[in-house]
């Protein structure tokens, strides 16, 4: 079955043509492309768990973990982290198994890296499809080494899995394309709705896809594709809302979401062409735009490519919610252009001849080494202490929690600065913890945290015994931090427990009472 | 009259045992009640929580396993009525009730051992029926899971039915000087257990929950709560004075590893006495038993958590006459009973423990702990509070039970439900992605093995 009738469809793909095969790189001829490939997944592979449990969880990384471990029924957390938060299931589902004893964090992240590694399998085929091998291991090993998704598939987040999705159905796409077979549209779609199920974010992508389908002089019946792809896609991420629904928790649900869709701007409008130009690589985006602007024939598959950018970017940009890791799924479709623009630059007519020998290894050579230079620094941190969110761990926060767990009388509670150090602690620590700066007003807090309504008051009734600081916390929110050490001052705050990192306090548990 | 009697069996005990007062501490267990358990050196410390007015029936009388509300009890709501009101669930409201409590209250509600007159002896009409209400696990969460982890004594009487200072007094004293209300009418000297712990050179704190910040002479109120205040020997001299100190002291003690061997503590403004707020007497509990399971000195304490009288609240059992003939006293009718729970990491977990005790256990307990000669009479012959512990047990492992605003349990959602659902999903997407391939894979066969074969040019 497919979109076009018999006589038009092509069950034969044409083969792919190599933008400028005369340009080729010149390497040697006697290493076949899947060794290329082989290389570099296992590039991508070292760079992703090298050094990987170096720090503990960060809190969004113990939001997850707390949950898929709560899903499992594992004790220690089932009253603690409760199953429903903001996003949905599919990764907590699939990782579950995983958690269901102890409070484990390497083997999530491991987990993580390696589909992020299929992440990077992923952007060859679609390299391979549209430009051909060659282009594709290099799109897969500027991926594999570009920092953003080098940071979060070191991460247990639910963007790289995401991601992994996202890529997987733009393959299928630029494959219904070029075969204009109807299952590789559905299948696209399908792994769409998966990506959806991941993480909700991803319906920003069907953006694309349907931009794509509607744009696209490619597509025959734009109209019939568009109406397949959101069929497909909302019935597979159909699972979200039924869970929800049919679990029991429909009020849950509907807190996260008028909290999603009330919540204020939390970055500047310039967030995401500061932040994330150089944690994807300058010379990555150059070479991207460059490729893009510079070369005249354009295709479906730059179109394809474009609108996979565009619509999250604008998307993202316009939403007054900023995230570290919303424009991951930009990553890929970025290696791809730039992949693309290295692989058919070429020097004015006079110097051609040195553009594949020379010029144009050496500038690839160039790209992938700054990379690695930033990947350098991902692999091994200085410190954990980063204030944006996504990054990576927070240096000391798994030391504090085992502290806690170890010393402190279980059902002792703790007050934080922030619900961050706040999750943290209790994923590691097992004990209840409130972030001082969660607000009491329900518009403007996330539903699955408690306020502290009374600080004051609740370390005089004893319901706190234990004050944390952070220098985490600290950075982003200095009033909570000063709200919190005029505690510790006014209830005869002793500290007990320092983590320290360079030298400086980074956490300090304080005993206090009335 | 009959109160009066009382005071009278309490204060000549006390003569007679005046010389043992002076002698000082006695070594042996047979110092203590005859053939009393003894901690076995397993208790080091030993804590006296004394808060205000509630009756057995009152806080645990609903309670499965003890000897609780009977399912026929009703009180006559005036004298020769043939109506009458069952126990009922008292509203937040109603549980801060201002009930009469005093002797004559006490007295009435007895009515000679019927234990009938506890709504006729309210003299306040509009609320009378009030004493029949009770709260339950809903209401006082923190108590009943005490009662759950540790020892419930279902026999702990008030000694005195005189009101809060006599009580009191008997929980210092073994005896109750005479008193036969709170008011004080004059100086007080009588042996205490503080004066046999400093001869035996053990250490001891009377703390006390600040009522005021400004240092004030103390108030009715204050004596009624702090017998020690009534004391000349131990308002007047610094060194004694010093072992009066607030609460604050008692967290700052246990957080630098302090804490004495003998510690009473008593609350002003979270006694839990009507009008107050059961709720609030209950966090300030929760926060000195959580401090000291947070503590070093929690694996060698037995903390008991008891009232000292009954605040006008119904309680069904009948009180027993306790002192010999004899032997310098009289036989008389102690108060009514009161809820007590034992928490050590020693304490017989979730047990009722239906030894008849009185106020007077708590000096005896002290005495048995620490080989101390007893005061009076009465605690020489009062049975043991140490049957709730068992030191050859594993110690308890200290657990802080949540306040109110963490323990709000999230109801677990149908698992299953959110798996099948996901899984489905997951299934379904595959499917149409494992068709999508079957029906090109010659076409990608023919590809794989077009570029797996072909090096890079």
């Amino acid at each position: 079955m497919t979109l076009l009738s018999d006589e038009r469809a092509r069950v034969d793909a044409p083969p792919i043509e190599e933008p400028r095969p005369a340009a080729a790189w010149r390497l040697p001829r006697h290493v076949p492309t899947s060794a290329w490939l082989v290389l570099t997944l296992v590039t991508g592979l070292l760079v992703r768990v090298i050094n990987l449990n170096a720090f503990g969880f960060n809190s969004d990384e113990a939001v997850y973990a707390g949950q898929s471990a709560s899903l499992a029924g594992n004790p220690l957390f089932v009253n603690q982290f409760p199953v429903f938060r903001a996003h949905p299931l599919l990764l907590p589902t699939l990782l579950s198994p995983l958690f269901s004893s102890g409070s484990p964090d390497l083997r999530g992240r491991v987990v993580v890296a390696f589909l992020g590694v299929a992440t990077i399998g992923t952007v060859f085929l679609i390299g391979r499809e549209l430009y051909g091998p060659k282009t594709g291991v290099l799109a897969a090993l500027i991926l594999a080494l570009m920092p953003y998704h080098v940071i979060v598939s070191r991460q247990l987040l639910l963007d790289g899995p995401a991601v992994l999705c996202i890529t997987l159905a733009f393959w299928m796409l630029a494959r219904f394309v070029r075969t204009e077979r109807f299952e590789w549209l559905a299948a696209s779609a399908a792994l769409l709705g998966l990506a959806v199920l991941t993480k909700e974010t991803a319906i920003v992508l069907a953006g694309s896809m349907i931009l794509f389908l509607l744009v696209s002089a490619e597509v025959r019946r734009p109209g019939r594709a568009v109406a397949l792809t959101v069929g497909v896609l909302a019935a597979v991420s159909l699972a979200f809302p039924l869970a929800i629904q049919l679990a029991g928790r429909s009020s849950t649900g509907q807190s996260y979401l008028t909290w999603q869709l009330t919540r204020s701007s939390n970055h500047a409008e310039t967030f995401y062409l500061t932040a994330i130009p150089a944690a994807i690589g300058f010379a990555v985006v150059a070479a991207a735009a460059g490729g893009l602007f510079f070369k005249v024939n354009r295709t479906w598959r730059e179109l394809l490519l474009v609108s996979w950018i565009v619509v999250p970017f604008v998307t993202f940009e316009v939403y007054p919610l900023k995230g570290y890791q919303y424009l991951l799924p930009i990553a890929p479709a970025l290696a791809l252009l730039a992949a693309r623009g290295l692989a058919t630059w070429h020097l004015p007519a006079r110097w051609d001849r040195y553009t594949g020998t020379v010029a144009r290894p050496a500038v690839i050579a160039i790209v992938l080494a700054s990379l690695l230079t930033s990947v350098w620094s991902v692999m091994f941190p200085l410190g954990g202490t980063s204030a944006l969110a996504g990054q990576g761990g927070v240096s000391g926060g798994r030391e504090a929690g085992k502290w806690i767990g170890a010393n402190l009388v279980p059902g002792s509670e703790l007050m934080t600065i922030g619900p961050s150090v706040a999750n943290i602690l209790e994923y590691y620590g097992h004990r209840p913890a409130q972030g001082l700066s969660v607000s009491t007003d329900p518009l403007h807090r996330n539903p699955a945290y408690t306020p502290i309504y009374n600080p004051d008051l609740s370390v005089r009734n004893g319901q706190f015994s234990y004050l944390v600081w952070d220098a985490y916390s600290a950075d982003r929110s200095p009033s909570s931090a000063h709200r919190l050490q005029v505690l510790v001052a006014r209830y005869h705050g002793l500290p007990i427990h320092t983590e320290r990192a360079g030298g400086r306090p980074i956490i300090v548990i304080y005993k206090v009472h009335p | 009259m009959r109160a009066r009697r009382v005071s009278r069996v309490l204060g000549s005990v006390a003569v007679l045992t005046a010389v043992a007062a002076v002698t000082g501490p006695v070594s042996g267990a047979g110092a203590s009640a005859a053939a009393a358990p003894s901690s076995g050196g397993a208790i080091q410390h030993v804590i006296v929580i004394m808060q205000s007015g509630h009756s057995f029936d009152n806080y645990f009388g609903t309670r499965p396993k003890v000897n609780g509300i009977p399912a026929k009890a009703c009180q006559p709501i005036a004298v020769n009525s043939n109506s009458c009101v069952k126990p009922f669930h008292l509203s937040s409201d109603q549980a801060r009730a201002a009930l009469s409590d005093n002797q004559v209250v006490t007295k009435k509600a007895f009515d000679g051992g019927k234990m009938d007159g506890f709504v006729t002896a309210q003299s306040n009409t509009a609320i009378s029926s009030l004493a029949m209400g009770y709260l339950n696990g809903d209401d006082l969460p923190y108590y009943w899971s005490l009662a759950s982890r540790f020892t419930l004594f279902d026999r702990f009487f008030a000694s005195s039915q005189a009101g809060a200072l006599p009580n009191r007094l008997v929980s210092v004293a073994a005896q109750d000087a005479g008193q036969t209300s709170n008011e004080v009418t004059g100086p007080i000297n009588v042996p205490t257990i503080f004066d046999r712990l400093d001869q035996a050179h053990l250490g001891w704190k009377y703390y006390v929950q600040p009522s005021q910040s400004a240092p004030h002479a103390p108030t009715t109120g204050e004596q009624s709560r702090t017998p020690l205040l009534t004391m000349p020997s131990f308002t007047g001299t610094a060194p004694d004075a010093a072992h009066i100190v607030s609460t604050s002291q008692y967290f700052d003690d246990l957080t630098k590893g302090q804490l004495p061997a003998v510690s009473y503590i008593t609350s002003s403004i979270d006694s839990e006495r009507s009008p107050q707020n059961p709720a609030q007497g209950e966090a300030f509990v929760r926060s000195l038993i959580n401090s000291l399971m947070q503590s070093s000195a929690w694996k060698s304490t037995a903390l008991l958590l008891t009232y000292d009288d009954s605040g006008g609240w119904y309680d069904h059992a009948v009180p027993p006459t306790i002192g010999q003939a004899g032997q310098g006293g009289q036989p008389t009718v102690v108060g009514v009973r009161v809820p007590t729970i034992l928490v050590s990491p020693y304490a017989r977990a979730g047990q009722v423990d239906s030894t008849q005790l009185d106020t007077a256990s708590i000096p005896a307990m002290i005495e048995s702990v620490f080989h101390l000669a007893p005061l009076t009479q009465l605690d020489a012959s009062s049975n043991s509070i140490l049957t709730g512990l068992n030191v050859h047990q594993e110690p308890i492992t200290p657990s802080i039970s949540p306040s109110s605003a963490t323990a709000v349990v999230v109801p677990r959602p149908a698992v299953q439900t959110i798996y099948f659902l996901y899984v489905a999903a997951l299934l379904g997407a595959g499917l149409l992605i494992v068709l999508a391939f079957m029906r090109s894979r010659r076409q990608d066969l023919d590809a794989l093995s077009h570029w797996t074969s072909d090096g890079l040019p």
